[in-house]
């Protein structure tokens, strides 16, 4: 699904992550690091907003340099912290997003009654708390018919039961045949997101471990 | 002591004048560029003898501090470490509060002592009073204000029924975000920007008949105006690079995001286009104007794209204006056709930006 070449990214001449080789195939990803490791580096990376060096190719087809626009249109990304212009309303957002993104309108109303963020779509971001943000960002994450979702810390901030939405959405996403990079910190009950590998991210590399039951 | 001092000062003082690096750059180049120190003087003896005209130098220092003023209360609302400030006994409080924004009124109280030094040589002991009680003024007018920040913090921002009513039924465009960024979070740089450049532009239009001038008089005026702009493209580069970085995951080609670009400078520098078009010179042709104006934009989008290039911190940024500036000096002077200057820029621009837009980043 997801083939990393000589992947190498440097800050201030700082090696922060080189990958010489990592394939993903389709299914449910766990990254793993500690704070500062490079994820959400490796995240910002593959969703094309970082420069690196090295290659990155969606489903053996779509190059990241060479078709940026279907690359782009296949791969999505929630952040772990997001920001977003102040004044703007998350409804700004998300009619842009998915204008570009070519979601359909159903699964625009679809996914903010999903996630709950109706009663405040029309109020400026700079007043929303940041679990109200996290969930703007995942209704933006979803949004379209991606091959991929990038979801850095999809859970913090998150109340039980949009957590619990989170969950179920990315294990419905999977079946429809998405395939997901995660990190997070948090535990989750294997029965309810069966994850299909798990990766650490550490000494600035990236490495596979134990194909995992669960979680 | 140090601690109650370096941090407010950090946040406060040095962010103040790396924030107006380009105001204070418009003023230089308005002060310094047009005016020698003769005329300086002269105008300084003509206000100490003048109350109408000190008062107008009153009116500008007054505006100068108000904007301090308003750039400390933002940060003092925002930042919640400098709500520690109010366990600060009331004088020390008070005392730190005053040196910080003393530091902040420097460069009027400066241009009052060159005031008060030109009244000297004039013996005009009145005028000088006013000018030093004045300064005294201006100088405690934070304190109040700061005060009252810190016993308000985060105040409910209340954006109005007219806002609310149109947020329920239109969206921004994406070509607008920048816009209201710029109205929302900058409104002094836009003002001063905008304000700097219009009156260049009015100023050449004004000039032109005064003698055998030809259209490269106005296109100097427009390489000045986008010189103006300086502030406001990296106000834009910062924007999308921080509140926007969702941007570069949108699947959209790079020639539809240089044409989004190109949309965002036209409306920056469109009040230019208008003063252009209305007032040009009656030997001056609508195209030969229009080249001018695309002379502008491409010099927009070039300062643009060399951010894109490099990244560069704001003040590093300014700085580094000045010996293009000199070059596009000589092509004009050079009498090199204005649509030739025009269409060079856009396409060095265009290359620029193509070749720059996905390997850039914001670096802290």
């Amino acid at each position: 699904m997801l083939t990393v070449q000589n992947f190498r990214k440097e800050y201030h001449n700082r090696l922060v992550l080189a990958i010489p080789q990592a394939d993903f195939p389709p299914g449910i990803h766990w990254l793993k690091g500690r704070n500062g490791s490079g994820k959400t580096t490796f995240f910002r990376s593959v969703a094309g907003l970082l420069p690196f060096d090295g290659s990155l190719v969606l489903e053996a087809k779509y190059d990241i340099r060479r078709q940026p626009v279907d690359y782009r249109l296949r791969v999505n990304y929630g952040e772990a912290e997001p920001l977003y212009p102040q004044f703007l309303t998350a409804w700004e957002l998300i009619c842009w997003v998915a204008t570009t993104k070519q979601a359909p309108t159903q699964q625009i109303d679809e996914l903010i009654d999903l996630f709950g963020i109706r009663d405040f779509i029309k109020t400026p971001i700079g007043t929303y708390s940041s679990g109200m943000l996290k969930k703007t960002s995942l209704v933006l994450a979803f949004l379209g018919k991606p091959s991929l979702i990038l979801l850095d810390e999809p859970l913090i901030t998150l109340d039980h039961a949009t957590t619990k939405a989170v969950i179920d959405r990315i294990r419905q996403s999977r079946e429809q045949g998405t395939s997901f990079l995660l990190s997070s910190h948090q535990d989750v009950d294997a029965a309810e997101l069966p994850v299909d590998s798990v990766w650490v991210v550490q000494n600035q590399s990236l490495e596979s471990i134990t194909q995992p039951a669960g979680l | 002591m140090s601690a109650l001092w370096t941090v407010p000062e950090k946040l406060i003082v040095r962010q103040f004048y790396l924030q107006n690096t380009g105001l204070f750059l418009v003023v230089m180049m308005l002060a310094f560029g047009f005016l020698s120190s003769a005329e300086h003087i002269a105008l300084a003896s003509y206000a100490v003898h003048d109350w109408a005209f000190l008062a107008a130098y009153g009116i500008i220092w007054v505006m100068y501090a108000v904007h301090t003023i308003r750039f400390s209360l933002q940060v003092f609302q925002k930042t919640d470490l400098l709500q520690l400030f109010r366990l600060i006994p009331s004088f020390k409080r008070v005392a730190i509060l005053y040196f910080l924004h003393f530091q902040l009124l420097a460069p009027v109280v400066f241009y009052g002592g060159f005031m008060v030094w030109v009244g000297n040589q004039h013996g005009t002991t009145t005028a000088n009073v006013v000018v030093v009680v004045f300064m005294g003024l201006l100088s405690v007018l934070p304190l109040p204000f700061v005060e009252r920040a810190l016993r308000h913090p985060n105040p409910e921002q209340f954006a109005g029924h007219i806002g609310a009513w149109l947020r329920q039924r239109f969206t921004t465009p994406y070509l607008l975000f920048f816009i209201r960024y710029l109205f929302r979070e900058q409104p002094a740089t836009l003002f001063l920007t905008k304000v700097g450049s219009c009156l260049v532009t009015i100023g050449v239009l004004a000039l032109y008949p005064t003698d055998e001038y030809d259209i490269r008089l106005l296109s100097l005026g427009m390489l000045l105006s986008a010189a103006l702009h300086a502030g406001i493209v990296f106000e834009l580069y910062r924007f999308e690079a921080t509140q926007l970085l969702l941007l570069r995951n949108l699947p959209v080609s790079l020639s539809g995001r240089f044409l989004r670009y190109t949309g965002i400078l036209t409306l920056v520098i469109s009040p230019e286009a208008v003063l252009l078009l209305k007032n040009h010179p009656v030997d001056v042709t609508v195209p030969a104007i229009l080249g001018v104006w695309l002379w502008g934009l491409s010099l927009l989008f070039l300062q643009y794209a060399a951010l894109l290039t490099r990244h560069q911190p704001r003040d590093r940024f300014m700085s580094q204006l000045f010996w293009p500036l000199i070059g596009c000096f000589l092509l004009i002077m050079y009498r090199l056709p204005v649509w030739g200057l025009a269409a060079t820029g856009l396409v060095a621009a265009a290359v620029l930006f193509i070749r720059s837009y996905y390997r850039s980043s914001w670096e802290e």
